[in-house]
């Protein structure tokens, strides 16, 4: 897919959240209240603690804020395309989208972007860089935490898009959805609340928590290396196995429009 | 009568038939549930006192658990029904019919969440049988509480769902509606943590009334006094939120043009 094709479609997403500004103004505001919700209770969390096992009210401010940046760029660069997949699969609309001289899998995954997302993304990054500001770090540390950020929001694109693949393959399985959301909501939190099985799983087996808490784990000088190699290998695999199953997916789907 | 409990029955069908969806549902519900869990169980390690405002340890924890599942029940999945009709006309063909459209809204909303509300109650009647509350009477309040908590929260769906007639896409207000069900309702913490003058406002709002106070009722936290304010304040609100959807489905139906948008 070239860039002009994308810039098209962005030019249409943006034409999206002129005609739908009702919808684009709601989708700011409930970013917002989800964020102000995470930190609210930050707030009351410690108001009775200084320290949760190492985590600062600051460092876990810096996460909570890490993971809308994170969340919202997801939303802002895939969500639209990940989230139709389901229904275009039933409805028989990927007809479309395989006729087309283009690549079946970028030209889906890109097709819209969410524009509204933008201003919790610019927010998310103001608080952030004041946090960063109020810390004595290096450069290559802030290289480290955007570089991480940036496989963060590929790493979400890759696990929704996986669980929404199964839909060529099982009927009626919206409820899947959930996991991502419901994976990436528990890993906003610091790795080190969850007993030791729940880790090993969410950092070794699938590593949601380390895609959140890694940035995060940079600003604080607490990085585990093997952790961070490990996670980087996991997501070049996952993204040979997700295109793959892409196209095994395509072969699979029966057009019924 | 016979119409909508086939409508009901319809649902629960429903649920049965894609059973690998329902599990799924359950298993992405209960995750949260340990998250906050470990965390309420982590700051408990971290303090010095043994108590977070009233609680012990095992109150809170217990609190977490069940105001986490109260999600089952109460849940926004319903309030897309009116507007996927608006969107795509197909609210013409109910109009057209000789039925209530509140009362088959009712039964698709109760063959819904007909298993989670069964284990709900299930639940507190068993408490009750072996002696868990501090009087029959009690019982029966929280019994009678929990019923009307039911019927009002489908009354605000219901008036949320209005807004399908003004909006194109319904799933940002579903998504701002989780959020302030989130904040107001007690599930990130217990809302009496909150400074006195807050909490004391807070705690009559309707998310609050299905959340925190449903789940501070069961734990025995109210007197007779208190447990009849909540069911007074559920009852207005039910009112309340009756009378607004009236109110917005008349002017909405003045807009709806009866056919695909």
């Amino acid at each position: 897919m070239n860039l002009g094709v994308y810039r098209t479609m962005l030019a249409n997403s943006i034409q999206q959240v002129l005609i739908y500004r009702t919808t684009s103004i709601l989708i700011v505001i409930f970013g917002l209240l989800f964020y102000i919700i995470e930190m609210f209770a930050g707030m009351v969390y410690f108001s009775y603690t200084d320290n949760i096992l190492g985590w600062t009210k600051w460092d876990y401010f810096s996460l909570v804020t890490t993971a809308s940046i994170i969340q919202y760029s997801y939303n802002l660069i895939f969500v639209w395309g990940v989230s139709g997949l389901i229904s275009n699969i039933i409805e028989g609309n990927l007809d479309y989208i395989i006729l087309r001289p283009l690549n079946s899998f970028w030209y889906y995954a890109l097709y819209k972007a969410d524009f509204p997302s933008i201003i919790n993304i610019i927010l998310g990054i103001i608080v952030q860089s004041w946090i960063i500001s109020k810390r004595n770090l290096s450069v290559l540390q802030i290289l480290l935490y955007i570089l991480c950020v940036l496989i963060g929001i590929w790493f979400i694109f890759l696990l929704n898009y996986l669980v929404v693949m199964v839909s060529f393959w099982k009927e009626k399985s919206e409820a899947l959805m959930w996991i991502p959301e419901t994976l990436m909501e528990n890993s906003t939190r610091p790795a080190s609340i969850y007993p030791k099985w729940i880790q090993i799983l969410l950092m070794w087996i699938l590593p949601a928590l380390t895609s959140i808490n890694l940035p995060v784990d940079i600003i604080r000088g607490r990085i585990n290396v093997m952790n961070m190699c490990w996670y980087i290998i996991f997501v070049t695999v996952f993204t040979v196995i997700i295109y793959k199953m892409w196209y095994a997916g395509l072969r699979k789907y029966q057009s019924s429009n | 009568m016979k119409k909508y409990f086939i409508i009901a029955l319809n649902q629960i069908t429903i649920r049965l038939q894609y059973k690998f969806n329902v599990f799924i549902a359950f298993i992405s519900r209960m995750v949260p549930i340990f998250m906050f869990y470990f965390i309420w169980n982590n700051i408990y390690n971290s303090i010095s006192a043994d108590k977070v405002g009233h609680y012990d340890r095992n109150q809170m924890l217990t609190y977490m658990v069940l105001v986490n599942l109260t999600g089952y029940v109460f849940t926004f999945v319903h309030i897309r029904e009116l507007g996927i009709r608006v969107y795509k006309g197909k609210l013409t063909t109910l109009l057209l019919r000789p039925l209530s459209l509140l009362g088959e809204s009712f039964a698709t909303f109760a063959g819904r969440v007909f298993f989670p509300m069964l284990v709900y109650l299930s639940a507190i009647v068993f408490q009750g049988v072996t002696g868990h509350f501090k009087s029959p009477l009690y019982f029966m309040e929280v019994i009678v509480f929990v019923i009307l908590c039911f019927i009002m929260f489908f009354y605000v769906i219901s008036f949320v769902s209005t807004v399908a007639f003004w909006l194109i896409d319904i799933w940002p207000v579903h998504v701002i509606l989780i959020g302030v069900y989130l904040l107001f309702s007690g599930v990130y913490f217990p809302l009496d943590l909150l400074p006195e003058k807050i909490y004391d406002i807070v705690k009559y709002n309707p998310f609050s009334l299905v959340g925190y106070i449903s789940i501070r009722s069961i734990q025995n936290a109210f007197s007779h006094k208190e447990m009849l304010i909540y069911i007074i304040s559920v009852i207005m609100w039910g009112i309340i939120l009756k009378v607004c959807y009236g109110k917005a489905f008349k002017a909405g139906l003045r807009r709806y043009e009866g056919m695909g948008a």
